[in-house]
């Protein structure tokens, strides 16, 4: 199972992402628990893309070619993707809260207007 | 409906734990890892290079003169991708500039006074005005590097741009910059506007062959085009094509995009805190 331990630190970093996402009711915390949730997408694709002794994909004084193992480079590039679209659309949902809070005097979700109360 | 909401979440983890088992443990991911062993075989060679991984490994610095694989798949082999991603990015600017300019009157704005160190504010302490006005050029001069770098080293257009924002941040909160709010908000969004416009022209100035080909690798010397043979080096700037020109783009982009949401909300929580 420790060959399978960074995945299960992945499940983990979702499963509390997602619990947050579902039973939190503060818009911002919400927001923070989507950001804890792609963390762990971002970890699982750097777990994906290890190799043990592996450097990073650059060769600019790198260690001769006999001794040089490199991780995947392409997980890397889709991180760096990921990292710039989730500050923006962070940025976008906390201006969203900004408006909310304006609009309803709260950020709590279930006293929202429009919104009915199903517990 | 709070028990729809676990069962849900439950059935979720469940897959997720179950998918695990799918998985190559870690550390062991498809492909050969001691690809870059065999010095023998030429750029072309595919023999060893069984995943896309691996051939990028082998193939990047022949074919896009960069040293840093993963700026080669960022800006050459995933330029198209990377091109959404910027558009992404602008389309965000946009609506956060346009509707957080629903909250404050344009009259109200520039009222602001700049502040030198020595005139400063009575809310923020003389330490945090002096120590801003001495880090923010090192911190523009280590973004600046960052971008110019990208091929070479870690780093590249959106790490760059995102450290020189954080120099945005650092002038915002320490009271240096209020004044001038909006006009300098127009000039981010011409220079935002300018980043986003330099990465498509040099798109479609490669369509000779297709949409953002690399058409200065193994060129000119002068032109970013120096021949890079596979294998560790030095690092040469003017290596890398196209790469070096569209990573300028995308750290102009960040970095006056981020700008702009930093500086629109710092401007409506200034505007809130005078209001009351």
């Amino acid at each position: 199972m420790t060959d399978f331990f960074l995945y299960v630190t992945v499940v983990l970093l979702v499963f509390f992402g997602l619990s947050a996402v579902l039973f939190k009711r503060n818009l911002i915390k919400i927001v923070i628990a989507l950001n804890i949730l792609e963390a762990g997408v971002n970890l699982f694709f750097i777990v994906l893309a290890y190799r043990p002794e592996g450097t990073a994909p650059i060769f600019t004084l790198a260690p001769e070619l006999e001794k040089l193992r490199m991780v995947l480079p392409t997980p890397q590039a889709l991180i760096l993707t990921n990292i710039v679209i989730g500050f923006a659309t962070t940025a976008l949902m906390l201006v969203f809260a900004v408006f909310i809070y304006r609009n309803n005097g709260t950020l709590d979700i279930r006293n929202l207007k429009g919104v009915e109360d199903h517990d | 409906m709070k028990l729809a909401s676990f069962l849900s979440l439950v059935l979720i983890t469940g897959f997720l734990f179950v998918a695990i088992n799918k998985l190559h443990p870690v550390g062991a991911p498809l492909g050969n890892p001691d690809v870059l062993k065999d010095r023998s075989s030429a750029a072309t060679d595919i023999i060893n290079v069984n995943t896309m991984d691996d051939y990028y490994l082998r193939n990047s610095q022949t074919e896009t003169g960069s040293n840093n694989v993963v700026s080669s798949i960022v800006f050459d082999y995933r330029g198209f991708d990377t091109l959404g991603e910027a558009t992404v990015l602008f389309l965000v600017v946009t609506s956060i500039s346009m509707l957080l300019s629903l909250l404050y009157k344009r009259e109200d704005v520039d009222d602001y006074e700049f502040r030198k160190p020595n005139e400063f504010p009575g809310d923020v302490s003389r330490i945090i005005s002096y120590g801003s006005y001495l880090l923010y050029p090192l911190i523009i001069t280590f973004g600046v590097y960052l971008v110019i770098h990208g091929h070479l080293s870690p780093g590249g257009g959106f790490q760059g741009g995102a450290v020189m924002a954080s120099g945005t941040a650092l002038l915002l909160v320490s009271a240096l910059i209020t004044r001038h709010v909006h006009r300098t908000r127009r000039i981010f969004s011409f220079f935002e506007s300018l980043g986003l416009t330099i990465f498509i022209s040099m798109g479609f100035a490669g369509i000779g062959t297709t949409f953002l080909y690399n058409f200065l690798a193994n060129g000119s010397l002068t032109l970013f085009g120096r021949a890079i043979p596979f294998g560790p080096n030095p690092g040469f700037l003017n290596s890398g094509g196209v790469l070096p020109v569209l990573s300028f783009a995308i750290g102009v982009e960040v970095f006056f995009g981020l700008s702009i949401i930093l500086v629109t909300l710092f401007h409506v929580a200034r505007h809130r805190k005078d209001m009351e």
